[in-house]
């Protein structure tokens, strides 16, 4: 049994399968995030100040809580491993699976990093007590970039799987395996995408 | 493309099943990527899941009808911690309440309507070998199993399960005990499994419709499943973010949905505080309301199918009934606050949801007239399955229209909450949706298993069931008219404005359990009939839709068609002049007919 | 320049093709740099101190400019089939009506509060000390 249009687009819709399928993903990874992003807007309204108290003082912008610096390094590690997933499905469409493993590889370990640096910034606000407990500010800020770095976890075992195992298919049907990565990397721009908008709304703002 | 299908029937047949001979029991029955197996696989199930959250509610009903009464012969076998010497303890009475409404809902009717009929029916229906991707398709009815095994194991925990009821509303789900948290996870794999099946409908409908099926040409029942899907992948997520919120508030201390400044049993909690307990019931109706349609429109397809096929004429305002479809699965977006009237909304917003839940009572109402009116001079075959989709019409007429009056802010403050309430959605859910399930289980059951089921057994559940359900739920109107509440342990007792309506709750504990006895012809039915039944023909209701005109019964192995069909026509074309009143099947292309003279 | 010969891997891949992707290469870098200078200049205007109400307009502009970025090029969205911009639309004109319903809920609700006052909702007690409920930190 064959399925029709796994690898070729289907001809009145112009897409395959798989495509249209992970669009439908985002689409409900948009509500998602979505739903937290409405949930942060109506509890940050209704505080009287935002971030608020915190360890009896009373702050008024978020980035004298956060850090700044190491979130904009963040930013800029998964802008950069964005750029490494679109040229890794580039290599592929130019048939160059040499440098398809180079920058699907420089993807996952930047991917790592953005983890990495996360989890310092995580162990130094719980070190100085900060808890999601402690306000509703610290509960958004771990809820939401918690669950961004759940993504970027499923984006990681993704992506390796395409690195090793996965990258055989390269040899039995290359047409599939460089929709499979493009497929990979629409999610991984996504994740990418809701760290765009969590950045400034959550650190900066 | 992918549809080369060489040789003669016979030959393709041998081979398809020669294919299978090598999958091992496991492979071809339990972790099957075949959509029928998983379509069986979530009809058992959920079967399963109706049947216990219906003897839920009976238990419930003994105590409605004689609080505080011990229940003979069986209510010792329950334990000290939930009926101590056979009388229910109220907070396993709230368990019950809760586990009975989400087990309905999220592990009943959702998992039959979309999960077993819409996996089995629409690849068929739209000329595909199989879902579009198979094996999500046996993840989303495994985490579905798993969700369904957390919400059951949360009977067992300490302090059993959740209690808050189903629709969780903190704070009190908030300090529920552990058996909350488990219902969170629960749900958390459900909606998994419900995202996956639904991306998998949408791409599906999209992607696999077989050449020539245009959308307009698709037989109601798939475009149902798709709005459906639509409604599922959109809606959906919302609720999975405030399980998280949820999950948050009850693991990690958070206080999304705690407000400041709460006391408990005379103790001021030990939070943070600054969170909104409306927050949750925005997030929770989001899902919920589309969720309405999502239990709604499957029936409303199933009727639709069973309807034009039994009065052997096309649909009346086939398209109309499109766009209706089109257009409440939109609206049913923006209607959700009507849950939400005494919670101390503003009146403009609450003008706003009054104007759009009386607008999106239009197309619903469109929907059911044309079906009403697809009636009319057929010379109708009173079939089981006609039964049961005719006696859907009326139930969900009522269903629908004693919505509107909770629709209107004035009426739901003295009506929200109350009996009424409960009766307004079994209406559209126990005899609607409930109904039109049935009929499809007696108008596909030859599909699937090459068998017809005992017509005069059908007959004798159908009215069973059709009384039955009346006499639990109309009795609901006239109780929540008088303003007894829902979610009373004592079923009113104490309330001196419940007294005269009060023996209206031994008549429909009475009906309840004489709905349970109406089940068991069927359940006779079902099993005697897998055997036993009489041998159908290939297209056992003479029907001109694909997956009953142009496939065997029960279809050929893993990928459906011997050869996939093409599609020349719309799907109920039946009695068509064109063809001196000879139906029409969707894909026996024209020439043909002309050639055999039919 | 022929984007479906980009996003459309169905399309055969030759010499010519292989050309075709070397110029999006350099689109890709292009982005890189702006969505790379996009996030030092919203850094440096977060540390402006503008009032909040300009403040949440400039962050919020700067990252729909590298979400589009990011979704155009990236994600291909400038040259996609419209089956895709269907359900995109779709979806954004849901999470456009939960945004507008979840604000608008907060400011309509039970004597309009001012955005300065604690809201009344927050300002609930529940004193029951007959009730026995259970009670879990």
């Amino acid at each position: 049994m064959q399925i029709p249009y796994t690898t070729t687009a289907r001809p009145d819709t112009g897409v395959y399968n798989a495509k249209l399928g992970v669009w439908f993903f985002l689409a409900s990874e948009v509500m998602l995030f979505g739903g937290l992003f409405s949930s942060y807007i109506f509890l940050r309204i209704g505080a009287p100040v935002w971030p608020g108290e915190l360890g009896g003082e009373m702050y008024v912008r978020a980035h004298d809580i956060l850090n700044v610096p190491l979130a904009t390094l963040n930013t800029m590690v998964l802008i950069a491993s964005s750029v490494t997933m679109v040229m890794s499905w580039a290599s592929l469409m130019m048939k160059r699976f040499d440098r398809y493993r180079l920058y699907m590889g420089a993807t996952v370990a930047f991917g790592f990093v953005f983890l990495i640096i996360k989890a310092f910034e995580y162990g130094s606000k719980f070190e100085h007590g900060l808890f999601p407990s402690e306000s509703n500010f610290l509960a958004i800020y771990f809820t939401m970039t918690g669950l961004h770095a759940l993504h970027v976890i499923g984006g990681i075992i993704v992506n390796a799987y395409f690195l090793g195992p996965g990258a055989k298919m390269w040899k039995t049907n290359p047409q599939q395996f460089t929709n499979r990565i493009e497929v990979a990397g629409l999610y991984w721009h996504f994740v990418d995408l809701v760290w765009i908008f969590l950045f400034p709304t959550i650190y900066l703002l | 493309m992918a549809h080369e299908a060489s040789g003669t029937t016979h030959e393709v047949a041998h081979e398809v099943h020669d294919d299978h001979h090598e999958q091992s029991f496991w492979r071809k029955y339990v972790f099957s990527t075949d959509h029928k197996v998983i379509g069986i696989q979530y009809g058992l199930t959920s079967l399963a899941f109706l049947f216990f959250g219906f003897c839920l509610v009976m238990l419930m009903r003994w105590q409605l009808a004689y609080p505080g009464e011990p229940l003979p012969l069986i209510g010792q076998l329950f334990g000290d911690e939930r009926m101590p010497g056979g009388t229910m303890l109220p907070e396993f009475y709230n368990q019950l309440g809760a586990m009975h409404g989400t087990i309905m809902v999220f592990l009943g009717i959702v998992p039959l309507a979309v999960g077993a009929f819409g996996n089995y029916v629409v690849p068929l229906q739209i000329g595909a070998p199989d879902m579009a991707f198979p094996k999500l398709n046996m993840a989303s009815y495994w985490f579905f199993f798993l969700g369904g095994v957390v919400m059951l194991s949360s009977f067992f925990v300490p302090a059993g399960a959740a209690k808050a009821g189903w629709t969780s509303y903190p704070p009190l789900a908030n300090i529920e005990t552990m058996g909350q948290t488990i219902w969170l996870f629960g749900m958390v794999f459900l909606i998994t499994s419900s995202l996956l099946g639904a991306l998998n409908f949408l791409v599906t409908i999209i992607q696999l419709r077989a050449d020539g099926l245009t959308f307009f040409r698709l037989p109601f029942f798939v475009w149902v499943q798709f709005v459906t899907a639509l409604l599922l992948l959109l809606a959906f997520p919302p609720l999975e973010a405030a399980a998280v919120l949820q999950i948050m508030d009850r693991l990690a201390d958070t206080s999304f949905f705690m407000p400041s400044g709460l006391v408990v049993s005379g103790e001021p909690l030990d939070i943070a505080g600054g969170g909104s307990p409306i927050l949750w019931q925005h997030l929770f109706w989001f899902l919920a309301h589309p969720e309405v349609y999502v239990l709604i429109l499957p029936a409303m397809g199933i009727v639709a199918e069973i309807i034009a096929n039994n009065t052997r004429k096309p649909l009346w305002g086939y398209r109309l009934m499109v766009y209706s479809l089109l257009f409440l699965g939109f609206m049913s977006f923006i209607v959700w606050a009507h849950h939400m009237f005494i919670t101390g909304m503003g009146t403009n917003l609450s003008a706003f949801f009054q104007v759009t839940t009386m607008i999106i009572s239009i197309p619903s109402v469109i929907i059911l007239s044309a079906l009403f009116i697809s009636l009319w001079g057929g010379s109708i075959r009173f079939t089981t399955p006609m039964l049961f989709a005719l006696g859907f019409l009326p139930m969900f007429g009522i269903g629908g229209l004693t919505g509107l009056p909770l629709g209107l802010a004035p009426p739901d403050v003295h009506l929200h909450d109350t009996y009424y309430v409960i009766g307004h959605f079994h209406y559209v859910v126990a005899p609607g949706t409930i109904l039109a399930l049935f009929g499809g289980i007696y108008y596909w059951f030859p599909k699937m298993t090459g068998r017809m089921m005992n017509d005069m057994l059908g007959k004798i559940h159908f009215w069973g069931t059709l009384i039955f359900m009346n006499g639990i739920f109309f009795p609901m109107f006239i109780q929540g008219m008088a303003g007894v509440s829902r979610r009373l342990y004592d079923g009113g007792q104490i309330y001196e404005h419940a007294q005269g309506v009060l023996w209206l709750n031994e008549v429909m504990s009475i009906s309840a359990w004489l709905l349970a006895l109406a089940q068991i012809p069927f359940i006779i039915n079902l099993l005697i009939s897998l055997k036993k039944g009489k041998e159908a023909k290939d297209n056992a209701w003479d029907a001109t839709t694909i997956e009953w005109a142009a496939a065997p019964s029960p279809p050929v192995g893993h990928g459906n068609f011997v050869t996939l069909p093409r599609v020349y026509r719309g799907p109920y074309e039946y009695s068509s002049p064109e063809a001196e009143d000879h139906d029409l099947p969707q894909h026996v292309p024209p020439k043909q007919l002309v050639a055999e003279g039919a | 320049m022929n984007e479906a010969a980009l996003t459309d891997p169905a399309v055969h891949v030759d010499a010519a093709h292989a050309e075709e992707i070397k110029k999006h290469v350099r689109v890709y870098l292009i982005v890189f740099g702006a969505l790379a200078v996009l996030t030092v200049v919203t850094v440096a205007v977060a540390y402006l101190n503008l009032p909040i109400v300009a403040a949440v307009i400039v962050a919020l502009i700067i990252a729909s400019v590298k979400a589009g970025l990011v979704a155009a090029y990236f994600m291909h969205l400038v040259s996609e089939k419209k089956v895709i911009y269907w359900t995109l639309g779709l979806t954004a004109a849901f999470l456009a009506a939960m945004f507008i319903i979840f604000i608008a809920a907060y400011y309509d609700q039970d004597g309009n509060p001012d955005a300065e006052a604690v809201p009344r909702i927050l300002d609930v007690e529940l004193f029951e000390p007959e009730w026995e409920g259970r009670f879990v930190a």
